[in-house]
């Protein structure tokens, strides 16, 4: 039977790791705070003060400058669409062989996750960097760099979400005599069939503010001009373009609703 | 030694909003000790009727006094001090999960510890040692210090109704304790309810479905029928007839033929 | 935080409108159309493909190996990325946890205006980190400042959703049950609510900080310090070996503070089961 002596071993072990983890986490801060000069004053301070000058600087936006823009936004747009069609035709056969349940071999579905796991780690500025070295200056580079780090999320859960399905209705098909690639798409696919919509439909929503971005370094979309705008002070152009960004990211948000009621 | 009878309701009604009425009229007194099974039809006013008791509904009309101060008339803070008496079992459990089992019978002793220090978890050392040895003699010795989230569901029962013997409880209200339960938790549980009930002498009144689990363990059984009392008889006394007018017909299935 | 086929049941809901087969099929070919529309206009052509190729040669000898021409100062600005995500992520936290006890349902103090802050936290998550970072750099100046602000002022929209909803979905179950033993307010709340809402909490605001960790990276590209500003330059000077360099060291970076927040929150969802273990242990 457990006495008191144990409950309070109980208490002092749970006492103790609180304190062990509210400890890290206030050296950290402490740390962070201390490196960078910030503190609560300069918090309050930054925010009221920001929220003051967009109050008085940044509004109301010149929106007669709209028009100039469109080009760019369409091109963001569209920019989106086809990152996300690449990163979903490149995470398929990732996702196929990072799953345990469908995958070749172990090791290739180690390799497929690991993989998949490292271009996670790095945001999509960093590809868009390189590519344009690539590629140049324009939506091409911005494109292919959402392709590719689509890849990390999109390889991930197409990954889990197949290792999720009920296996039994695959023996099925396969017992009956179907092919590896009838297997896959008879036995396999239409369980995956949500998991792949949904999160690719996700992918889009992530796109479509990365895209707005990406021109900060060249790589396409409606980025280059917001940063232009800034630069030469025209602040409330400068609003127009983040209000545009804004509403497109609302549409997007808005069509990806409506398309997973109605497909899924 | 005739003491006052532990519970008693007169003229309960309880009506909602939207005018459905819950109870009508119940007229009930339960002497100490007694094990009173409550049974009849889903909606004929049960879990209301339990709720009514300790307040956690508030009834439209009548009067409830348990253990001679008067339930429905009191204050928020006698409320709070009636409460910690009366102990209540659920069938959903009704346990925070995320903490251990011996946390979760200490929860018994919050309405007796100062606001600041339950709120804290810090309980007398003679409390826990008080809970230890219940969960010990309901059988969760080693239970202690696992998470509730971890238990099965008659294990989850036990740490309720320890949680209740922990208010030193004169009073229990259990509202179907047994209904997520498979068949054998089932009989544990009610004869633990009823082991409990003779030994420290604690009243309960309890909601059951299982006409035969009334017949079994309790000493009174009380049909409500669509918020009213249709009967009110010795367990041994309740005969088929009688079961078959509280229910229309539709008998609930003995639980042991299903398995 | 649930598998991601539950994720996608739940946020699919009901769907009694399911299209018929034909406007599927519709749907499908359109999305094939516009793929090649969208393509046409951005250029994406074959032949800008193939002239990549030729480049890439030389870009791959450019990255390779990677080097850094001087560690000290990558170092420093890798350690300033950090101390910003830090930052950013505990004040945004502080932000988001009162914002959110506005915006939930059963406890707002705003009552029927609840929405209006969950309105809020909804349109600030239509504003892209980094035009956060922006903003804030034309109203405060350069520097981590500006990061830590925008990456405070980013939590809100993801927080505040996921604090609230986990708010208002606290089963009132075992509060009932409190309520029904004569324990006082306080105690309801801080035994039956807090531990209830704690492990959704600590879920969130660790993989918030790792987001923030990789936002931070980027912030300083716009000048909101950090090791952004690094990677940037060398890209523009041309020296994409420094570029690559720099990159391996975000990645490092990134990593390794995953590693740290994920112990640290196995440490905190684990406390009952280790410290049962102890008790055992000391038994012996």
């Amino acid at each position: 039977m457990a006495t008191l002596r144990d409950y309070r071993v109980h208490r002092r072990a749970i006492a103790r790791s609180r304190l062990v983890i509210w400890t890290v986490i206030l050296l950290a801060f402490g740390w962070a705070t201390w490196g960078t000069g910030f503190g609560v004053l300069t918090f309050v301070q930054g925010i009221g003060g920001s929220f003051a000058f967009i109050a008085t600087d940044l509004l109301p936006p010149r929106l007669e400058a709209a028009p100039q823009f469109i080009d760019d936004a369409i091109d963001t747009l569209l920019m989106s669409y086809v990152g996300m069609v690449m990163s979903v035709v490149l995470s398929l056969p990732l996702g196929v062989l990072g799953a345990r349940n469908t995958t070749v071999h172990r090791l290739l579905s180690y390799a497929s996750k690991g993989t998949v796991s490292f271009i996670r780690a790095a945001p999509d500025l960093i590809f868009a960097i390189f590519l344009v070295a690539l590629f140049g200056i324009g939506p091409l580079a911005g494109t292919v760099a959402m392709g590719i780090s689509g890849i990390g999320i999109l390889g991930k859960t197409y990954a889990d979400g197949i290792e999720a399905i009920d296996m039994q209705q695959v023996e099925g098909i396969r017992a009956a005599g179907g092919t590896w690639f009838q297997v896959l798409g008879q036995g396999v696919w239409p369980q995956f069939k949500p998991t792949f919509i949904t999160w690719s439909l996700y992918r889009l929503d992530l796109n479509i503010r990365e895209a707005a971005v990406l021109g900060l370094v060249g790589a396409g979309g409606l980025g280059y001009a917001l940063i232009t705008e800034i630069r030469t002070f025209q602040y409330r152009t400068a609003t127009t373009v983040i209000l545009m960004i804004f509403v497109m990211i609302l549409l997007v948000e808005f069509v990806t609703g409506i398309l997973r009621r109605r497909v899924l | 030694m005739a003491l006052d009878p532990m519970l008693v309701v007169r003229g309960l009604s309880k009506q909602y909003p939207d005018g459905t009425k819950a109870l009508t009229g119940i007229d009930l007194e339960v002497p100490r000790g007694q094990l009173v099974a409550v049974i009849g039809l889903s909606g004929a006013g049960k879990s209301t009727l339990l709720r009514c008791i300790n307040r956690l509904v508030e009834p439209t009309s009548g009067q409830v006094v348990v253990n001679g101060r008067d339930v429905t008339r009191a204050s928020r803070r006698e409320l709070r001090l009636i409460r910690r008496e009366i102990g209540m079992v659920f069938q959903h459990f009704n346990l925070v999960d995320r903490l251990p089992v011996v946390r979760n019978a200490l929860h018994g002793r919050l309405g007796y510890v100062g606001s600041l220090r339950g709120a804290l978890g810090m309980f007398p050392h003679a409390d826990v040692e008080r809970a230890l040895d219940v969960l010990d003699q309901l059988g969760l010795g080693q239970q202690a210090f696992k998470r509730c989230a971890d238990l099965s569901g008659g294990q989850k029962q036990r740490v309720g109704i320890a949680r209740a013997l922990m208010q030193e409880a004169k009073l229990i209200l259990a509202d179907e304790p047994i209904a997520s339960l498979d068949p054998w938790s089932a009989e544990t549980i009610m004869k633990t309810l009823r082991d409990v009930a003779v030994r420290e002498g604690i009243t309960t009144v309890v909601n059951l479905h299982q006409v035969e689990f009334a017949k079994e363990f309790a000493d009174r059984v009380v049909g409500l029928r669509e918020g009213v009392i249709y009967c009110d008889l010795p367990a041994e006394s309740l005969d088929d007839a009688t079961i078959q007018e509280l229910y229309r017909g539709r008998v609930p299935e003995p639980v042991s033929q299903e398995y | 935080m649930s598998s991601t086929a539950q994720d996608a049941r739940e946020i699919t809901g009901t769907d009694n409108h399911r299209l018929s087969r034909a406007s599927r099929i519709t749907l499908w070919a359109l999305a094939a159309a516009f793929l090649v529309f969208a393509c046409l206009e951005l250029e994406i052509v074959p032949a800008r493909l193939l002239d990549a190729a030729d480049r890439a040669g030389f870009l791959l000898d450019a990255i390779f190996p990677p080097a850094l021409e001087d560690p000290i100062n990558v170092g420093r600005a890798a350690i300033e990325s950090v101390q910003v995500a830090i930052a950013g992520t505990v004040f945004g936290i502080v932000l988001s946890l009162i914002l959110a006890i506005l915006a939930a349902r059963n406890i707002s103090p705003l009552g029927p205006l609840c929405w209006v802050v969950k309105a809020i936290a909804a349109l600030e998550r239509a504003i892209p980190a980094l035009i956060w970072a922006i903003l804030f750099i034309v109203a405060v100046g350069l520097g981590p400042t500006p990061g830590i602000l925008a990456l405070a002022v980013g939590c809100v929209g993801m927080l505040v959703k996921v604090y609230a909803e986990a708010i208002e979905e606290i089963p009132m179950g075992p509060i009932e049950a409190l309520r029904a033993s004569g324990a006082s307010h306080v105690q309801v709340f801080f035994q039956g609510v807090l531990p209830s809402v704690m492990g959704v909490f600590i879920a969130w605001s660790v993989f918030r900080f790792d987001i923030n960790v990789r936002y931070s990276s980027v912030l300083g590209m716009v000048g909101a310090g950090g090791i952004g500003w690094e990677l940037v330059r060398a890209a523009q000077v041309g020296e994409y070996d420094v570029a690559m360099g720099v990159t391996l060291v975000i990645f490092v970076m990134v990593l390794s503070t995953e590693l740290l927040s994920d112990r640290l929150r196995q440490r905190a969802e684990n406390e009952a089961h280790m410290a049962r273990r102890k008790v055992m242990e000391e038994a012996e």
